[in-house]
């Protein structure tokens, strides 16, 4: 009964335009164990995904490889990833004896959430990302991030799937495993680092000892979107979403947690065939046709998504528009940015133009026009002759979504 | 050409969420007009130079600034010497309250800190303020921002730096109108990150009194520092137009 009355919900809310959360609120109204018990009979059981960055993409690329060996996969990745979301996002899944159809689950968590989903769901994996300095006025501190990951991991009944990269992450592997839980790593080869600007920007609070975790999967080279990740016995050629080291990171992560959910079924042609034909991910780092011309987007989440993302661009952009909004609440990370990436902003815009501007400032990069209304900013910018290059746009997530929909691309998030 | 020597303290770990930016605004700000500045660190297990202008102290979290703690009482003496001698302090949040006489953590437990500044905090207060805010300083200078602590502050009856409003219904209930503390030409204030870059003419107040020590005074402004100022205007101007408020 719950399930008919959230798919009735989720109707409405689908002719009223959008609001994913609506049939989550109703189900877990109605039957609060409602995503526990859809799941709970899963035989290949449910991975459960979260981090500061790159949680979507890596709970994409896992989902994705799953499906390349022949699991019908279980994701949230049409709802959130708080609770209500990823009641609303599994139920399509869900037959009326409450009970999800499908082998396996996948789900991104909100690192906030995270412990209520863990004591929910109970997932028989988890994978931890990263801990970076995120929405520190959601967060506050990154300990305390690390606590509710910490909390998740204790509630994951099989193995926590770790980076290795990540010391604060090493941190936790020996207390997880000294309260008896397995640990499984993936990372980065030390060379590959070594060669990256900002390594992989983990949040540096790490306070106890941290453990000796065997990688299942290792980044042992990486330039631009080609990455070689070694699993035993084999290395594999994989196309990343994306130019990043992050994306790599993700993808080892993704092919960690396959390889532990599938085991003797693993097969590393199909994951190769599987990275050759994935999409970009929603909004983070592809070309977007804008206005008759080319624009390639960035994200500017939080300093490390910043930071990784500008290292990533291959060149110093002659055309950049910066955008924006209060969906940034507390821009004051960016005095922290390596910002050698950049010579100049042609446009700044959106509602924080001005506090962004005084950073700009005081980083001695010139900004040539400050246009705070984004629609006006934006055409102005895509009205500049060409560069030398394609026109990039740095944007936060709400002006990303805004610019995507002025210019026609009308797709939920993947 | 005049030379300020800044000493940023601790900053490998004391440097949360942009609050080095700090060093950076007076940094420029100082070189557009003229004067060269130095910055020197003082990194753990370091003796503080004697020959310094002003002093910086950025925030970090409540663990971060437990660990801080007992090698900056270490120092505590030159920092207070410093301070007899009219050497300005700007601390940040946590910087601000480990400069402060005393404070008691989140789980209760109390220690003495620097004393530099007169201040006493408690942290893991049961609300915690989060958000843009925007106000009057002391002298009725416009003042803006972001907050987000859960610290309570007992002034010891010295004069806030700032009273601010926050977003309607933002401000949750035991949290203090007032925010940070001047003491002499010294700041402390819990308006988080790069505080000078949105309220430059803090950073000017600073500059000017560790030149006035030396005899001298602030050079002129150019028009960097002009251009600066009317960005940093503009931005608190849309801080209060997101707050609804009205000067």
């Amino acid at each position: 009964m719950p399930v008919l009355a959230a798919r009735a919900a989720r109707a409405l809310a689908r002719l009223r335009g959008g609001g994913s959360a609506i049939p989550g609120r109703v189900l877990l109204a109605l039957a609060p164990d409602f995503t526990r018990h859809a799941l709970e009979r899963l035989p290949y059981g449910v991975v459960a995904v979260t981090g500061s960055n790159g949680k979507t993409t890596t709970t994409h690329m896992l989902a994705m490889l799953l499906t390349a060996h022949g699991l019908q996969v279980v994701t949230n990745s049409a709802g959130g990833n708080m609770p209500q979301g990823v009641a609303a996002g599994i139920l399509p899944w869900v037959g009326v004896d409450g009970r999800s159809r499908g082998d396996v689950a996948v789900l991104e968590f909100d690192e906030g959430w995270a412990p209520q989903l863990g004591r929910t769901i109970e997932p028989t994996r988890s994978l931890f990302v990263n801990i970076q300095l995120d929405q520190v006025n959601r967060y506050f501190e990154p300990d305390r991030v690390y606590r509710m990951l910490r909390s998740l991991g204790e509630a994951t009944t099989g193995p926590v799937v770790v980076n290795t990269a990540d010391p604060n992450l090493l941190e936790m592997a020996a207390e997880l495993e000294d309260a008896g839980h397995a640990v499984v790593g993936f990372g980065v080869d030390p060379a590959v680092l070594r060669d990256a600007a900002h390594g992989v920007a983990a949040v540096d609070r790490v306070r106890g000892r941290l453990a000796t975790v065997a990688d299942a999967a290792t980044v042992v080279a990486w330039r631009g979107q080609e990455a070689t990740i070694r699993v035993p016995g084999r290395d594999l050629d994989v196309r990343l979403p994306a130019r990043g080291l992050h994306y790599a990171v993700d993808a080892a992560g993704a092919i960690a947690a396959a390889a532990s959910v599938l085991g003797d079924r693993f097969d590393p042609l199909a994951v190769e065939r599987a990275f050759a034909s994935l999409a970009p991910v929603y909004g983070r780092g592809d070309t977007i046709e804008a206005a008759g011309q080319r624009l390639e987007t960035l994200m500017m989440k939080n300093l490390p998504s910043m930071q990784l993302n500008l290292d990533a661009l291959d060149r110093v952009p002659s055309r950049l528009f910066i955008g924006v909004d209060e969906g940034t609440p507390d821009p004051s990370w960016l005095f922290d940015l390596d910002a050698s990436g950049i010579d100049h902003v042609d446009v700044l815009s959106g509602s924080k133009a001005w506090h962004l501007a005084t950073w700009l400032d005081y980083a001695g990069i010139p900004v040539h026009e400050i246009i705070e209304d984004f629609d006006a900013g934006i055409e102005r910018f895509l009205e500049l002759p060409a560069g030398d290059d394609t026109k990039v746009a740095l944007v936060n997530y709400e002006i990303m979504f805004e610019l995507r929909r002025k210019y026609g691309y009308l797709e939920i998030e993947a | 050409m005049t030379r300020l020597t800044i000493l940023r303290v601790l900053p490998e770990e004391l440097g949360f969420n942009g609050s080095s930016g700090n060093v950076t605004v007076l940094e420029r700000r100082a070189a557009w007009r003229g004067v060269d500045v130095r910055i020197v660190d003082l990194p753990r297990g370091a003796t503080p130079p004697g020959d310094v202008d002003l002093v910086v102290v950025g925030s970090g979290q409540e663990a971060t600034a437990r660990r801080a703690l007992p090698e900056l009482l270490g120092h505590a003496q030159a920092l207070r010497a410093l301070a007899a001698a009219g050497v300005p302090f700007l601390g940040i949040a946590a910087g601000w309250h480990l400069l402060g006489r005393r404070i008691e953590w989140s789980d209760g437990v109390a220690e003495e800190a620097v004393g530099v500044l007169p201040t006493a905090a408690v942290f893991g207060a049961d609300w915690r303020a989060v958000g843009e805010v925007h106000g009057a300083a002391y002298d009725g200078r416009e003042v803006a921002g972001f907050e987000n602590h859960a610290t309570r502050v007992e002034r010891g009856g010295r004069g806030a730096l700032a009273t601010l409003g926050r977003e309607p219904g933002g401000a949750p209930e035991g949290t203090d109108a007032a925010d940070g503390v001047l003491a002499g030409a010294s700041i402390g204030t819990n308006l988080n990150g790069p505080f000078l870059a949105l309220n430059p003419s803090f950073a000017d107040d600073l500059l000017q009194a560790a030149l006035v020590r030396r005899g001298e005074a602030l050079p002129a402004a150019d028009e960097r520092v002009r251009r600066a100022d009317e960005h940093a205007a503009r931005a608190r101007a849309a801080i209060a137009g997101r707050l609804g408020a009205t000067r």
